[in-house]
């Protein structure tokens, strides 16, 4: 390639750069998510295979009711348990000076003679030295300011003892705060709470033995494989539960978020780089088309077809390293952005993000590989022609669908400007394809973050308004007799109502598939607890058996009227239920009970573990305080105050998807603004020529209109159907395995995506219409 | 003969720059009801401009255009537009017909402007291309493209009807039937025609010449028996 071609090519980038480089602009975006975005999943993904590795992360989690701690040892004995640890675990209440509300404390016991050696924690500050020192979670540490050295008085043996902060800390199984009390966990109000195992054995009353079990398997062996030896094993010790990694709560909680991740760095950025490869092809083929002439007269001095190409090739090429080189950079913040509000999300060892080499070379050849896309398709048509035929305008197609559209549509609905509208995006079909296709993917991507973000503010509002609507949650740690709570909460002033919930753990079977869930029983005629469906139907537990979400029916595979196995440790049996009814996708806990039936599986009389009350004006602190040094109570929720928390957490999620919506309007702009421009450098001549005729600048802006009319609507339809099929897998992809999101296409997030793409396509078409107002006539018609 | 439109000192000029090129340097004339008008100058002599001012497509440096009492030069865009619309019809060397539309709708699109338009079948049957009504612009020779674009142009019944270089792009037999049928109208219809060309035998069969030398209006010739185009040496 000489010098003079490499000019020719840098001067012909200069003179169309507005195309050129809002074509780059979209690849940079959508190149610029892919490599940033899944190189932060990537780190995110390495960052927690590595914690769980250097944390000897364990493959089971038992909870018992009291084992002893040469029995836990002992567990290794069974073919296949690689480690065994104990864990002495107690919830109690603690309060801090200066901060009114009670504080729920997940309190964990450590011994220094038995350091934990599976979900190995580490912490910051200092360690434990005295009886009375703590570690507390770092969420809870940094919403109250706290330092070291601060007190946290803590219920012990139903007194308040005055605990040391040490330090904070970071341990596997609680990347997030544990939810003490009931509700959304609130992280000023709940805490783990890392303390000499003396102290937890005074409070759980429970000395030489653990509530807990951790185990390490071999690699080649599976849970589900082991499961019946270790239930042999512990059911004499009262098993509560049993749980695979794969069902812990929090290793399911970071893996959900990491499918999110996935979903944000894979899906999206496809979108964007499908429109940037449409945007990009459009731009260089009409550059290269505009350049026709010249070709034709290059190939007539006799330069190969070779040599020609070459210099488009050279525009592509820097068109794909000027991409590559921005979308590096914007990769790097969005990436990193985004890295860290996830990060932020858990308490975890984070590796800082930096960009993945396979993926930043990915990237450069898919900005290479699109690039050189453009610039061969718009050469191609150019170069198959002979030079003196390349020497004139292209001629323009008459093509058969035109004389269709003549016969019927146009002859009813359109005048002559609107056939010319109609006529020139039957010419342009690949132009008018992608300017389509643009418009629905931004559609579909708008319509979806709507649609999540007013479906995660709806299942917040439901959940405190609708499902659980007491004013306040009392969580007990033990089962109770229903009657005595009913009639000693009942009796307590300010107390209008009272409700019991029983919420027990066990595992469903049918057909050899099991799925772990926590069954919640609920009265008959419960006001306080309410079942709903998608469509908003209530559900009552009157009719007996037990009632499922659709997405566990699903996936155990039974239906209304088939018995399904429910197995608890308590039972020591498999027990039949009849499931009765299903629930279509609610958000909630999956399965329920009428609270007798699900007690009579347990226990001889009615019990609960869960009290739902509503309470006269101004009640629920002092009813709470008056119970704070019950032993057998865990936590308490102020569910007014736990559903503001939950809207900031919902209004947040909003924030960002409200930013990444305005974004795609902007993005949805430039496509559509670029290739109007470009469709406005083949159409100047045609709207000069209107406007020599006599029509008014408007009469011609109209005619231009029309056309990003026509294509916004086909490009509305298309999203919309586009959406119908994505929304609801997005849905279950934000899902937690227990709280199935399923959610559809809705009119409100379709009629706000509509009114964000029309805004683009209306200031698109407006600036369109001023360039069209600044024609110079003369200068467009004596052109050949 | 009525007058229809006075142009009175009209000048040009262009800013490349800091430099100013003069293109029209005060030119004045009448043009009158239902005559035929040649203009004849050699490249760059202002011909082109001069048509473009005329025809409300470019605005002069100074000077006047009084159409209807109204000075056009100093007209606003929207009044421009609407003097373009119900006054004038243009004619180009290269045609510039809407590629989108058929022969039959491309003057359609002209009628539509004006109430008092101009049947467009009959127009049609005139320029001999009712045949080829349902015809795309590349459908179609450079001929017969440009006989559409002159019933597009008349199609609106306007009183000036301005051509620039309509031959230009044509041979000579295509060239002399497009003459034909623009010396055709100008009887028929009492339609004021004014021709750019470079071909000074055409001089022949207008009833005035304008010769444009430097930007200047060097001179009026009247043609007192003018021919007809099939008497004149192309």
């Amino acid at each position: 390639m000489n010098k003079i071609i490499i000019n020719k090519s840098l001067r012909s980038i200069w003179r169309n750069k507005k195309s050129y480089f809002s074509g780059i602009f979209v690849l940079v975006i959508g190149l610029g998510m892919f490599i940033g975005m899944f190189s932060g999943y990537l780190v995110y993904m390495e960052s927690v295979r590595l914690y769980h590795l250097e944390t000897n992360y364990a493959d089971v989690f038992a909870s018992v009711r009291a084992m002893p701690l040469d029995s836990v040892d002992r567990l290794t004995r069974i073919d296949g348990v690689a480690e065994s640890q104990g864990i002495l675990k107690h919830d109690t209440n603690a309060r801090l000076a200066g901060f009114d509300d009670l504080i729920g404390v997940r309190l964990i016991g450590i011994d220094e003679n038995r350091p934990l050696t599976i979900n190995q924690f580490s912490y910051t500050g200092e360690s434990i030295r005295e009886g009375n020192d703590i570690l507390v979670s770092s969420a809870f540490y940094n919403a109250h300011g706290l330092h070291i050295g601060d007190t946290i008085r803590l219920l012990i043996g139903g007194q308040y003892e005055n605990f040391t902060i040490r330090g904070t800390v970071l341990h596997p199984e609680y990347l997030f705060v544990p939810n003490v009390g009931g509700g959304v966990a609130d992280d000023s109000l709940n805490t783990v709470g890392f303390v000499q195992v003396n102290v937890v054995e005074t409070v759980a009353n429970m000395q030489g033995a653990v509530n807990n079990v951790r185990l390490v398997l071999d690699e080649s062996v599976t849970f589900e494989a082991i499961e019946p030896y270790l239930i042999d094993a512990m059911e004499r010790y009262g098993m509560i539960n049993m749980v695979s990694r794969y069902h812990h709560g929090s290793y399911m909680a970071i893996i959900q978020q990491s499918t999110t991740f996935s979903m944000m760095a894979i899906l999206f950025p496809s979108m964007f780089l499908t429109i940037a490869i449409g945007m990009l092809y459009v731009t260089l083929k009409r550059l290269i088309t505009m350049e026709r002439t010249e070709i034709g007269t290059l190939k007539a001095m006799g330069f190969s077809g070779r040599y020609i190409v070459s210099g488009y090739l050279l525009q592509g090429t820097l068109a794909a390293i000027i991409s590559f080189l921005l979308a590096l950079v914007f990769g790097w913040f969005v990436g990193g952005a985004f890295y860290n509000l996830i990060a932020e999300f858990w308490d975890l060892a984070w590796l800082p993000f930096v960009l993945d080499t396979t993926i930043i070379i990915a990237g450069f050849f898919i900005a290479l590989g699109v690039s050189l896309f453009g610039v061969i398709m718009g050469a191609k048509s150019s170069l198959g022609v002979q030079p003196a035929e390349a020497m004139r305008e292209a001629p323009p197609s008459a093509n058969s669908a035109g004389s269709k559209f003549n016969g019927i549509f146009s002859r009813l609905l359109l005048n002559t400007g609107g056939k010319l509208a109609i006529r020139s995006m039957q010419r342009n079909k690949r132009r008018v394809l992608i300017t389509v296709v643009s418009i629905a993917l931004v559609f579909t991507l708008m319509n979806t973050f709507f649609t999540m973000g007013q479906f995660m503010s709806d299942i917040t509002d439901d959940a405190f308004l609708k499902l659980q609507v007491s004013d306040g949650t009392i969580t007990l740690n033990r089962f109770e007799s229903r009657d005595v709570l009913l009639r000693d909460i009942g009796q307590m002033q300010g107390v209008l109502e009272v409700e019991t919930v029983l919420a027990i753990p066990v595992e469903l079977e049918n057909n050899g598939v099991t799925r772990t869930v926590a069954v919640s029983g609920v009265a008959a005629n419960a006001t306080l607890f309410n079942i709903f469906d998608n469509n908003g139907s209530q559900l009552w537990t009157d009719s007996g058996g037990i009632i499922l979400s659709r997405f566990f029916a699903d996936e155990l595979g039974v239906t209304v009227g088939e018995s399904i196995s429910v197995y608890n440790a308590n039972l020591r049996t498999h027990v039949y239920v009849e499931v009765t009814q299903l629930v279509e996708a609610a958000g909630g806990m999956g399965a329920y009970m009428e609270i007798s039936q699900l007690s009579a599986l347990f226990s001889s009389e009615p019990v609960a573990n869960m009290l739902m009350i509503n309470v006269e004006e101004g009640y629920l602190p002092i009813i709470f305080d008056s119970l704070a040094d019950a032993a057998n109570i865990s936590g308490f929720s102020d569910n007014e105050r736990a559903h503001a928390f939950a809207r900031i957490n919902a209004d947040m999620n909003n924030a960002i998807f409200n930013i990444i919506n305005l974004v795609s309007v902007i993005i949805c702009f430039a496509i559509i603004y670029n290739i109007s421009n470009i469709a406005l450098g083949e159409k100047q001549r045609e709207y000069a020529t209107l406007r020599v005729l006599g029509f008014q600048a408007n009469a011609v802006t109209e005619i231009n209109t029309f056309e990003y009319v026509i294509m916004l609507i086909l490009g509305t339809i298309l999203g919309i159907i586009f959406s119908y099929f994505n929304i609801p897998s997005i849905g279950t992809m934000f899902s937690f395995e227990q709280s199935i999101i399923s959610v559809g296409l809705s009119l409100v997030p379709t009629a706000m995506t509509f009114v964000g793409v029309a805004v683009s396509v209306a200031v698109s078409c407006f600036l369109t219409g001023r360039q069209i107002r600044k024609f110079n006539l003369v200068d467009v018609l004596k052109e050949r | 003969m009525k007058e229809i439109l006075t142009v009175t000192n009209l000048r040009k000029e262009y800013k490349v720059g800091e430099v100013t090129i003069p293109v029209l340097n005060g030119i004045s004339f009448s043009l009158y009801e239902g005559e035929f008008v040649i203009v004849l100058g050699p490249s760059g002599s202002g011909k082109s401009t001069m048509l473009n001012m005329v025809g409300g497509i470019d605005s002069p440096t100074g000077g006047d255009i009084i159409y209807d009492n109204k000075n056009i030069g100093t007209a606003s865009e929207k009044d421009m537009t609407t003097y373009r619309s119900n006054a004038i019809g243009f004619v180009f060397q290269f045609y510039n017909l809407l590629q989108n539309l058929t022969a039959r709708e491309n003057i359609e699109l002209a009628a539509n402007l004006s109430k008092d338009h101009l049947d467009v079948t009959e127009l049609l049957e005139k320029i001999g291309m009712s045949e080829h009504a349902g015809h795309f612009p590349a459908q179609m020779s450079g001929g017969q493209q440009q006989r559409i674009a002159i019933a597009r142009a008349i199609a609106k019944n306007p009183s000036l009807l301005l051509c620039d270089e309509p031959t230009g792009a044509l041979d000579s037999t295509t060239g002399l039937q497009v003459i034909r049928l623009l010396k055709d109208f100008n009887k028929a219809y009492k339609k004021t025609i004014v021709i750019i060309t470079h071909n000074a035998a055409m001089g022949d069969i207008a009833d005035r010449v304008f010769y444009i030398k430097d930007g200047l209006l060097e001179k009026v010739v009247e043609n007192k028996n003018p021919k007809e185009p099939e008497d004149i040496e192309w």
